[in-house]
């Protein structure tokens, strides 16, 4: 009973083609080893705002009551933990313009933003330029992040728990409050701006359902018009991207598919048609629709099959220069470039993958085509890469930003919220 | 994904995906890109929004918990494609709504089910059922109350040997600000939803027995800025090691506990009657 237990961070990452999840397999070994390694302990103690940690205790929880339990336990440290110090790559936005990269951070729940020059070969953190953290950014599982150009505006989008989207001055730094808020359905993903409508889209996963609003929509504005339906082909979608010049809307699709109902604790009541329909699991897809699509509009075109190479595809970009998709292939671990105008079971004109690649779990993915490069958001490594925007195969990138030295292995945790535990094999199931 | 199990018995791991309204079983060695061995789904299954699940190993069966449909469904744990369930518990008796808990009991024949409610008249706390319950039943005991210090459950965790069950109590404060597509029109344009990454109250993971019933507080808790825990919201047990496991979205990380007593026969009993042995040992 007394034995301890030594918990190895990212042992293995069990990924499903057809369930949207990541399990997490940590060994639970019987070695012997102190509690809190203090490097650990200062580090896990550092990755969450002073606020959330100091935050005063429920005071009624544990009290002795009625008949005179006086609960076991109390305040029991840990004896061990698993959890990842350092920041996480995941949505990914470039600024030509100004020179800058924005990057969302899962993991510590910040924003990153670095000189695009930045980076290196070196094994060393990169500096970035100023991170936005903290419990008045209202910053949380973040996902999706755009840049803002012309207004010198950053958005970041919540995607589980925190149903918000919050917008920054371009040059916000540490933990400030937001210029704007503006709610939206749970689990959006991604977004995009469209300056000639002056409008936005954003992506949703549960809903299968893109939502577009004023771009200075705030507070509970509800969406201008969205796009949802069977007839969409839109199935837990991800990435999405304007194409203003051809008035196109690009959505990346995972292939989860069911009609949701209310499921909330504010609702009561059970949806029969939902009962009625069923889940199902779609191949992964491009979906391209009309950009004045809404309602339960048709896609003008849709890539999806097995020559395609999609799996699990994440954060799109568009290069309307060169008339080309970018995609991050989480489950492939690659980059996959299609001609804009692909449709059907598609070959990829360029895949970038490989062990030189460095390529781990991409997230996100900016095509930057004033420097001709091409940007790779890793959440399975602590790096964001940058190749040749035409690189092809297994190559090796031009420079790396880390937020982490060389070689730190990442948790892979995403807003963790069950765990099982392997008798047989000793060993902590942990989903995300 | 808000849940899953392992099955030791048949050397299993069970998920739910709610967005695609079905449950996978994998073998317990899987690894990377493996397909599963069986797949629930269809709309004979009444799957919707499937949050977490229980296997009884003993009986064979996958007990589920859905979300949207507000039931708990049980199968058959060999069931395949679109299997309806055996049983189902679901409607106004059975005071379950967003139900995002469940574990099972196969030694005392018990389900407990976690589950919140915020209309008007409804219970967020442990509801606990006859395992073979189905139809709309009232529970035969509710734990549920400001004592008990649960404000939003989360996942459970049930020892069969001592009849206790363990609850990630993750109570963070989460007013959703939709309904499905359009925004909520019970709450004012303006609104201020707090940020459930900034809540203020910490939750806990704690226990109960499953005979308990009514506003009582928890016998066993691990709490407080000691332990790192911010919002809770998984929990698994190994009663053999006296360990307790426990993920922390804020954290975004798992921790281990150390709670030998948890899993006990001090664990079962009140403080009076522990004195009570003590004095009588003596």
């Amino acid at each position: 009973m007394n034995r301890t237990r030594r918990l190895l961070a990212l042992v293995v990452v069990l990924i499903f083609f057809s369930a949207a999840f990541y399990l997490l397999s940590f060994d639970d070994s019987k070695s012997s080893q102190a509690p809190f390694s203090s490097p650990s302990e200062a580090l896990l103690a550092a990755s969450v705002p002073v606020q959330m940690c100091l935050a005063p205790y429920f005071e009624g929880a544990g009290k002795a009551a009625q008949d005179n339990i006086e609960p076991l336990g109390g305040e029991l440290p840990p004896i061990h933990l698993v959890a990842d110090p350092y920041p996480t790559f995941n949505g990914i936005s470039l600024d030509p313009a100004n020179n800058r990269v924005a990057m969302s951070d899962e993991n510590r729940k910040s924003v990153l933003v670095y000189d695009r020059a930045a980076g290196d070969k070196s094994a060393a953190v990169t500096s970035p330029l100023r991170q936005i953290i903290g419990p008045e950014s209202q910053i949380g599982y973040i996902a999706g992040i755009m840049f803002d150009s012309a207004h010198r505006e950053i958005y970041a989008v919540n995607n589980d728990l925190d149903d918000r989207i919050v917008v920054f001055d371009d040059d916000a730094r540490g933990d400030v409050k937001p210029k704007r808020r503006l709610y939206v359905p749970h689990q959006a993903w991604g977004l995009s701006l469209n300056p000639a409508t002056d409008q936005f889209a954003i992506s949703v996963q549960q809903l299968s359902m893109v939502a577009f609003y004023r771009r200075e929509a705030s507070g509970l504005e509800a969406p201008l018009r969205i796009i949802e339906g069977p007839d969409t082909g839109l199935a837990d979608p991800h990435g999405i991207r304007w194409d203003v010049q051809h008035h196109e809307l690009i959505v990346a699709n995972h292939g989860n598919s069911s009609v949701i109902a209310s499921y909330s604790a504010y609702d009561a009541g059970v949806s029969s048609k939902a009962l009625s329909a069923g889940g199902h699991f779609l191949p992964p897809s491009l979906t391209i629709f009309e950009a004045s699509a809404k309602g339960n509009a048709k896609p003008v075109r849709t890539i999806q099959g097995s020559h395609t190479h999609l799996n699990w595809p994440m954060g799109v970009d568009l290069d309307e220069q060169h008339d080309e998709i970018a995609v991050a292939d989480n489950g492939d671990n690659s980059i996959v470039i299609f001609h804009r105008s692909d449709s059907g079971d598609a070959v990829p004109l360029r895949i970038i993958r490989g062990p030189r690649t460095g390529i781990a779990s991409p997230m996100g993915v900016a095509i930057d085509v004033k420097n001709d490069e091409i940007w790779v958001a890793n959440y399975g490594d602590h790096t964001a890469a940058v190749y040749a925007r035409t690189a092809n195969g297994d190559v090796a990138p031009k420079r790396i930003i880390r937020n982490a030295p060389q070689g730190t292995p990442t948790g892979g945790f995403g807003n963790p919220y069950a765990v099982a535990y392997d008798s047989k094999r000793d060993q902590l199931l942990v989903p995300n | 994904m808000h849940g899953l199990a392992y099955d030791a018995t048949h050397d299993e791991v069970v998920v739910p995906v709610a967005l695609g309204a079905a449950v996978l079983t994998f073998r317990g060695g899987a690894h990377g890109e493996e397909p599963p061995i069986r797949t629930i789904q269809g709309p004979n299954t009444h799957l919707i929004r499937p949050h977490t699940l229980a296997v009884d190993e003993k009986n064979d069966e996958i007990i589920v918990a859905d979300t949207s449909s507000r039931s708990i469904l049980v199968f058959a744990r060999d069931a395949e494609g679109d299997a309806p369930p055996k049983r189902i518990i679901a409607g106004p008796k059975t005071g379950l709504l967003f139900i995002v808990g469940v574990a099972v009991d196969p030694v005392h024949n018990r389900i407990v089910a976690a589950s919140a409610s915020s209309v008007r008249g409804g219970t967020t706390g442990l509801f606990i059922f006859n395992r073979t319950d189905q139809g709309d039943v009232a529970p035969r005991g509710i734990i549920a109350g400001p004592r008990t210090g649960i404000v939003r459950p989360w996942q459970l965790a049930l020892d069969p040997a001592q009849g206790n069950v363990l609850v990630a109590a993750i109570n963070n404060e989460n007013h959703p600000p939709y309904a499905l597509e359009m925004p909520r029109k019970d709450l004012p344009p303006d609104t201020d939803l707090p940020s459930p990454w900034n809540t203020g109250a910490p939750g806990f993971v704690g226990m109960w027995s499953i005979d308990d019933n009514g506003d009582v507080p928890p016998r066993g808790i691990i709490k407080g800025a000691g332990s790192y825990l911010v919002h809770p919201a998984g929990v698994a047990i190994d009663p053999q090691a006296g360990e307790v496991f426990v993920t922390d979205g804020v954290r975004n990380g798992l921790f281990t506990f150390l709670a030998p007593k948890f899993f006990s026969k001090e664990s079962t009993l009140s403080k009076k009657t522990v004195e009570k042995e003590n004095q009588r040992d003596r």
